[in-house]
């Protein structure tokens, strides 16, 4: 069977260092004032002293139905057979459609290329047998990786493990990246 | 142009004076009506050099809301082009003889105003070619490419229809009359459905504004035709004279009718929207009444746009020239307010926000820069300059 | 397009006179690609590609367009990870975690990430210079690096001659060239030492050191399976492989409690967030010993082999119920006492960390000493899952280089140590004594200060009174990177090559030695630590002290009794040592035993167990102010990086939702903060993140020097606004015991601006 590369996001394990948005930036030149990958929070739950709070790790979903792909007028986005949203930066005329159409915001126009930019899942880091840059520098450990079609990778054995959920599920993307929500229990096990 | 001085009848040497100072002042007027639109076009033409040169830094825009002024602006020339064609394709097919007057006129005004969206479109892709790259590599799933396309055939067939009519080839133009009208209706239901398709902006999915923008380009095209009739009746007397002012009473009713129409539609647009439960739609509304577009929208799209107009028709009894001419401005002015509020009320709302979970952290930000408001007055200016030159070189009668 | 604009202003010329706020005149924007940096660094100061020294790394790689990866070491903040260097033609694109090294495993934080930023910063300082106006002024000279050190030594001289060496002040934090400035230090024969450790961890490290004999034990993650944090915030304030061996340990379902006022992100980590009342922590561990001794909870063979005192630490704790505690520390007290028997039911594999910037109150110390005694009841030293016995600075030993004995010295120290602190390590000192001897002239006058690698300036509380003392000194001199704030005020700037750019001795790191190593050649006029150190000495008569050439000369030294080959390092990055695997039970304490009892507490007439100490309350309308790390930055230091800026710009002021909204305080809105010392403008973060009695400042922001073109002016500084007050046990300042008040910014004082 073909790859099928994704995220699963350990969303409990991120402390929301940003290390992974600095590190995606020098990996991928990526322009000051733009941005492949953030973390999200959902703002505190509760009042003091009953609180609660998520970081959630996100770039591009690389979505199996990816209406950025759909509303390209010229092929310039496309859905490569490994499951990587890509963009040719020939091909793209610059007119931001699929800018619009992203639900989750994850393009940026580059500035000086004059193209629809985002996570590439770091293909070029892929080649080398490299994890992406994002899921390399992880702190808190919370970006894991790798092939969806493979059930021994390790992103499928957290699926098969744990719920998770995709963001936007109503938009009916089909999104690469799934979000496991869990917090471990005490002697229980986030692996 | 002036008309020449010798022509004139003989007068008392005071009169003569003071007939020259006039006739000076006048012809400085004249003079000016091509000046000022030049220079307004010089300086969009600048503007759209710097955008295209500096790219982002030039433009309002951001990686939130990615279209801003330029393609409000594209939407609203190419709405108008068509709407414009629609009418006097109508008029003719129709065969209503009071329309038909102003026809030649307003095939050519549409291509240059199609031109100008274009050329606006342009400017903000930031290179001319990458336009026309859109039809050598093609994807169908696209509405921009449809929308893209469809305009660009319309183009050449309105330049066609232009080229029977001055040739005198009326049996081909009349086909080409039906082809127009075809393509101007596929084409901006199109348009509508280039935000019609967007899932992620809520605002805009869905067929309305399929339908809203058909309407209101019938309603924009009624308005130019008004101004256009309102100006011919100025210069020609006569029967000529008479026909451009009947014309101008009956789109002026039509005018009315489709303000009443969009007004509507408004309303139960807003109205659903509130009532949806959809997060980011009723953002999006409540941007427009109460948000960073509360002035634009009332103010500008239903004030000028709606309610004035109807008001100085109604007044007026669509009988008074001047009144229908005011009336046809205010919903211009109005009409270019409600492209702007529909291309970025759906982007005000930055996406996250269609995750109910997630606490809506205020809107995003837009306001146009200098050079894009420049671009289009220049695309306007560039409008008023080839319609003269039009009418200069062509016969359009 | 944002152009790298900082080009078109000349670089000075040696001899020529220049304004900072002139040079450097407006924010810069660099494109993120490495082609404009290369540019601009070519532009700035002129980048040559190729090695010289460094040949074996890559030297047939020479801008062939192909990247390099060189390991070297992190310097963006004292955990000194391994990282990997990724040079393209001569141009840094990428700094990684190097895999072999304990410290960073593979990966790198926020601001090693950032470090590319730190390299081509175009406000960097670029060449030696001199003052040329007043102080402060802005105004400097370019110097040729000869006179610049030349002028540095002659005034050095002038004042150890006129004054007598302790005169001269000399300060430092945390680096790997520290041994050597302690060489001049110590040679020039001044006692004053100034270093960042009384504003960081001396109740900690004094407390483990009196305890245990060791200053700062680590912690078994793997093992464990119980650890309370008091105020240690590693989900932002970042150990990087101690953050992430906190993270595998939570998700493991390891159980995490965190005492902090502050709903901090690693609070958010635990399973039980204890929102303790500031300063009143110790009343927490008194009452946690207290149930675990009633209840005879410990393990009782520790205590009677290893241990002395713990009779009398069993009479002390008599009165401390959990009852007594709760009405102090605002925990209950039924909480209290769960927690302790559930600790207790998970020893040894139960710590309660020792944390790490514990000057919070005078109090701090007795709390570390009760923490320290919470894990001696434990019996988790060495244990699996416990504290373990590595030092701070443990690792093989070293080869050096022979140097003659250092010269007497003959005057007391100005920070009162250690005939006012007399618990306090010499190597410690209490820098704010230094500052305050500065200002009153006692014991004597102090006359010059080389500040090295540090920003006292803004870390010391109380600016206005550093700044007068810095202002009134005869002579300053700043070994830095970046034109920071106490370079601002210095008569001399010697550039130092950033860590990037120099080599460094030897970084021992479990067991294993690692190099600090160039990556790229210097970008402009700057020298290496130990370079700049070596001709301070040469020209002090101290040459002896700097037995180098180069700097490798002192790395191949290092590195003699392991038999490596250099150039094998220069390429591996590191060297493994083998380890003899021995946790022997014995303690450098003065009874070779972990001292429940502190004889040398005893020794200068304090109890010998913790007892309480009760710390001052803010008054009615007051808050405490706190202080803390964000993860994006590194203390005084990377508010002129643009990524790190990019992400964290600013410090508002986190104030409690339900006080803003009584105060009509609204989120973002401007807020004046006032204590007794100073005044700053902030910007309100309502948050329900904090105690109702608390305000919290991120420190690091609030910059007075003008030469940052992006730190300047951005958010507030805490220093401004903190109170000195120091333990006299441990000589640690308290940063938690200045009250402020707040309220909106009403337009009268928006004239008024930040008071330093
Ligand atoms: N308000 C408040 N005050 C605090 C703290 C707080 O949290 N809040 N924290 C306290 C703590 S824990 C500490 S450790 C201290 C730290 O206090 P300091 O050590 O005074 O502060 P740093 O910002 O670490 O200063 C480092 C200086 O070294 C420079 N530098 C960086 N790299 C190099 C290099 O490679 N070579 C040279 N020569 N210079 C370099 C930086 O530009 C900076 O000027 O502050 C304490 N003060
Ligand atoms: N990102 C980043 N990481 C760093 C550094 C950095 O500058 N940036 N600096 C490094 C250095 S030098 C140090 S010393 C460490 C510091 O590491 P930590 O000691 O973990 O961190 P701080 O952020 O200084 O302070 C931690 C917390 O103390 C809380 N606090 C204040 N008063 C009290 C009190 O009375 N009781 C309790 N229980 N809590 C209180 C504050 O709310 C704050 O959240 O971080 C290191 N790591
Ligand atoms: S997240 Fe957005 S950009 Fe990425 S594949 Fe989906 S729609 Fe396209
Ligand atoms: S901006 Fe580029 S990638 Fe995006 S839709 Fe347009 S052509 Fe396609
Ligand atoms: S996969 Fe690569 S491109 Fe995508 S966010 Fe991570 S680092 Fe950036
Ligand atoms: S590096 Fe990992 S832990 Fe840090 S913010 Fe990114 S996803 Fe979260
Ligand atoms: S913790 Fe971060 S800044 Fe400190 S040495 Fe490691 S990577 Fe560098
Ligand atoms: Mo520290």
């Amino acid at each position: 069977m073909s790859k099928r590369y994704g995220f699963v996001m350990l969303v409990y394990r991120c402390i929301d260092c940003k290390a992974c948005q600095v590190a995606c930036w020098a990996e991928n030149e990526v322009p000051l004032g733009k941005t492949r990958n953030w973390i999200t929070r959902d703002g505190y739950r509760g009042t003091f002293p009953h609180l609660s709070v998520d970081y959630l790790p996100g770039n591009c979903m690389h979505c199996d139905n990816a209406p950025c792909v759909s509303v390209c007028p010229t092929g310039a986005s496309s859905k490569r057979e490994d499951g990587i949203v890509a963009v040719n930066y020939k091909k793209c005329i610059g007119c931001k459609y699929c800018m619009v159409a992203c639900p989750y915001d994850a393009r940026y126009f580059h500035p000086e290329k004059e193209v629809a930019d985002k996570c590439t899942m770091c293909k070029h880091r892929l080649a080398e047998g490299k994890e992406p840059a994002c899921v390399t520098t992880c702190v808190g450990g919370a970006r894991v990786f790798g092939d969806l079609n493979d059930p021994h990778s390790r992103v499928s054995k957290l699926l098969r493990k744990h719920r998770h959920k995709v963001l936007l599920p109503e938009q009916g993307t089909k999104p690469s990246i799934y979000y496991i929500m869990e917090r471990p229990q005490e002697g229980g096990n986030l692996e | 142009m002036s008309t020449p001085v010798s022509k004139l009848p003989a007068t008392r040497p005071e009169q003569e004076l003071e007939y020259k100072k006039v006739q000076k002042y006048r012809s400085l007027i004249e003079l000016s009506t091509w000046l000022v639109p030049a220079l307004l076009l010089f300086l969009g033409i600048i503007a759209g050099l710097h955008i295209v040169a500096a790219g982002e830094e030039a433009l309002g825009t951001s990686d939130l809301v990615p279209w801003g002024l330029l393609i409000a602006a594209y939407v609203l020339l190419a709405v108008t082009c068509s709407g414009l064609c629609m009418i006097s394709s109508l008029g003719h097919i129709l065969h209503i003889r009071k329309m038909e007057i102003v026809l030649q006129r307003a095939i050519l005004l549409a291509i240059i105003i199609l031109i100008a969206g274009f050329a606006t479109l342009a400017t903000e892709l930031g290179h001319p070619l990458r336009l026309i790259y859109v039809l050598f590599s093609p994807n169908f799933t696209s509405g921009i490419w449809w929308m893209g396309t469809i305009y660009g055939i319309y183009l050449v067939a309105l330049v066609v229809e232009l080229y029977m009519q001055q040739t005198g080839k009326h049996n081909l133009a009349r086909i080409m009359y039906i082809i127009t009208l075809i393509l101007a209706v596929a084409a901006t239901s199109n348009l509508g459905s280039v935000f019609g398709l967007i899932n992620a902006r809520p605002f805009w999915n869905g067929p309305y504004w399929s339908i809203y923008i058909l309407i209101t380009a019938i309603m924009s095209g009624l308005a130019v035709v008004t101004v256009l009739a309102w100006l011919m009746q100025r210069k020609e007397r006569g029967y000529r004279g008479d026909a451009f002012r009947s014309s101008l009473k009956t789109t002026s009713k039509g005018l009315a009718i489709l303000l009443v129409l969009t007004g509507v539609l408004t309303f139960w647009k807003i109205t659903t929207s509130l009532y949806g439960g959809i997060p980011a739609k009723e953002l999006a509304t409540l941007a427009l009444l109460k948000g960073p577009l509360a002035v634009p929208f009332w103010l500008f799209e239903i004030g000028l746009g709606i309610v004035v107009p109807l008001v100085l028709i109604i007044a007026g009894r669509s009988e008074r020239l001047n009144y229908n001419l005011l009336a046809a401005l205010s919903s211009l002015v109005g009409i270019v307010f409600m492209r702007y509020n529909m291309v970025i009320a759906g982007q005000l709302v930055p996406a996250g926000n269609l995750d109910v979970q997630q606490a809506f952290e205020g809107f995003a930000n837009y306001l146009p820069s200098s050079s894009e408001i420049l671009v289009v007055i220049g695309a306007i200016s560039f409008i008023i300059l080839a319609y003269r030159i039009g009418e200069y070189f062509l016969k359009l009668d | 397009m944002p152009k790298q604009s900082h080009s078109k202003i000349p670089t000075p010329q040696p001899g020529e006179t220049f304004h900072w706020n002139r040079y450097f005149t407006r924010r810069q924007f660099i494109k993120g690609s490495a082609a404009v940096l290369a540019t601009a660094a070519a532009a700035a100061g002129g980048i040559k590609t190729g090695f010289k020294e460094n040949q074996v790394a890559y030297a047939s790689e020479e801008t062939s367009g192909k990247t390099v990866a060189i390991p070297t070491i992190c310097e963006n903040c004292v955990w000194r990870c391994g990282a990997i260097a990724y040079v393209k033609d001569g141009i840094l694109t990428k700094l990684e975690g190097n895999p072999e090294h304990p410290n960073s495993r593979g990966k790198l934080c926020p601001r090693g990430n950032a470090g590319i930023k730190v390299l081509y910063d175009p406000d960097r300082l670029q060449f030696p210079m001199i003052r040329a106006g007043e102080r402060g002024s802005g105004l400097w000279r370019r110097v040729s690096w000869e006179e610049a050190l030349d002028f540095t030594a002659e005034n050095m001289q002038r004042i150890k001659d006129e004054h007598g060496p302790e005169a001269m002040i000399m300060s430092s934090t945390h680096n790997l060239t520290q041994p050597y400035f302690e060489n001049l230090l110590n040679a020039f024969g001044t006692p004053n030492y100034g270093t960042q450790r009384s504003l960081c961890f001396n109740a900690m490290t004094i407390a483990f050191t009196y305890t245990y004999g060791i200053a700062q034990p680590g912690v078994d993650y793997d093992n464990c399976r119980y650890i309370i944090y008091t105020g240690r915030n590693l989900a932002e304030a970042i150990s990087n492989s101690e953050t992430q061996k906190m993270m595998e340990f939570a998700a493991r379902g390891g159980k995490i409690v965190v005492l902090d006022p502050r709903f901090t992100i690693t609070a958010s980590k635990a399973v039980e967030w204890l929102p303790v009342k500031p300063g009143t922590d110790l009343a927490f561990f008194l009452a946690v010993n207290h149930v675990i001794v009633t209840e005879e909870l410990y393990d009782r063979d520790f205590i009677e082999k290893h241990t002395v005192g713990f009779e009398k630490l069993k009479e002390a704790l008599q009165s401390y119920s959990p009852e007594w505690a709760a009405e102090r520390c605002e925990i209950d007290a039924g909480t209290i006492r769960r927690i302790a028997r559930e600790f207790a039911s998970y020893r040894p594999a139960a710590v309660a960390h020792p944390n790490w910037r514990t000057s919070n109150f005078r109090n701090s110390f007795q709390t570390q000493r009760a923490i320290a005694i919470l894990n001696a009841l434990m019996g988790n030293w060495g244990k699996p899952g416990g504290l373990t016995p590595e030092g701070e600075e443990s690792g093989p030993e070293l080869g050096s280089l022979p140097q003659p004995p250092y010269p007497k010295v003959r005057a007391p120290r100005l920070d009162g140590v250690p005939w006012k602190y007399p618990l306090v390590p010499l190597k410690y000192g209490v820098i704010q004594e230094i500052r305050d001897a500065l200002l009153t002239g006692k014991p004597y006058q102090g006359k010059g200060w080389l500040v090295y690698r540090q920003n006292p300036l803004m870390s010391i509380p109380e600016r206005r009174k550093t700044l007068t003392a810095l202002k009134n000194l005869d002579f300053l001199a700043v070994i830095d990177i970046l034109p920071n704030d106490t370079a601002y005020y210095a008569d001399v700037i010697l550039p130092e090559s950033t860590y990037l750019e120099r080599w460094d001795p030897i970084a021992p790191a479990g067991n294993k030695l690692f190099l600090r190593q160039p990556v790229v050649e210097p970008l402009y006029d700057t020298m290496s630590g130990l370079m700049i150190l070596k001709e301070l000495g040469k020209r002090l008569g101290l040459e002896d002290y700097f037995p180098y050439e180069k700097e490798q000369d002192i790395i191949k030294a290092q590195i003699a009794p392991f038999n490596i080959d250099f150039d094998e390092l220069v390429k591996k990055g590191f060297y493994e040592v083998k380890e003899s695997e021995d946790h022997e039970m014995h303690f450098q304490t003065k009874s070779g035993k972990v001292e429940i009892n502190s004889s040398l507490l005893e020794s200068v007439g304090e109890p010998g167990v913790p007892v309480w100490q009760e710390p001052p309350a803010p008054p009615e309308g007051q808050f405490y102010l706190l202080t803390g790390k964000v993860a994006q930055h590194s203390q005084f230091t990377t508010q002129n990086n643009q990524w790190l800026m990019e992400l964290t710009p600013d410090n508002p002021l986190w104030i409690n939702a339900a006080v803003a909204k009584r105060l009509g305080i609204k989120d973002n809105q401007k807020v004046v903060v006032e204590s007794k010392v100073g005044k700053v403008i902030s910007r309100a973060n309502v948050t329900e993140a904090i105690r109702p009695d608390c305000v919290f400042l991120a420190a690091g922001f609030g910059h007075l020097s003008k030469a940052l073109t992006i730190g300047y002016g951005a958010g507030v500084s805490n220093s401004a606004l903190h109170e000195t007050n120091t333990d006299k046990l441990s000589g640690c300042q308290a940063l938690s015991e200045t009250f402020v008040t707040v309220k909106p910014l009403n337009s009268e004082e928006i004239a008024g601006g930040e008071t330093s």
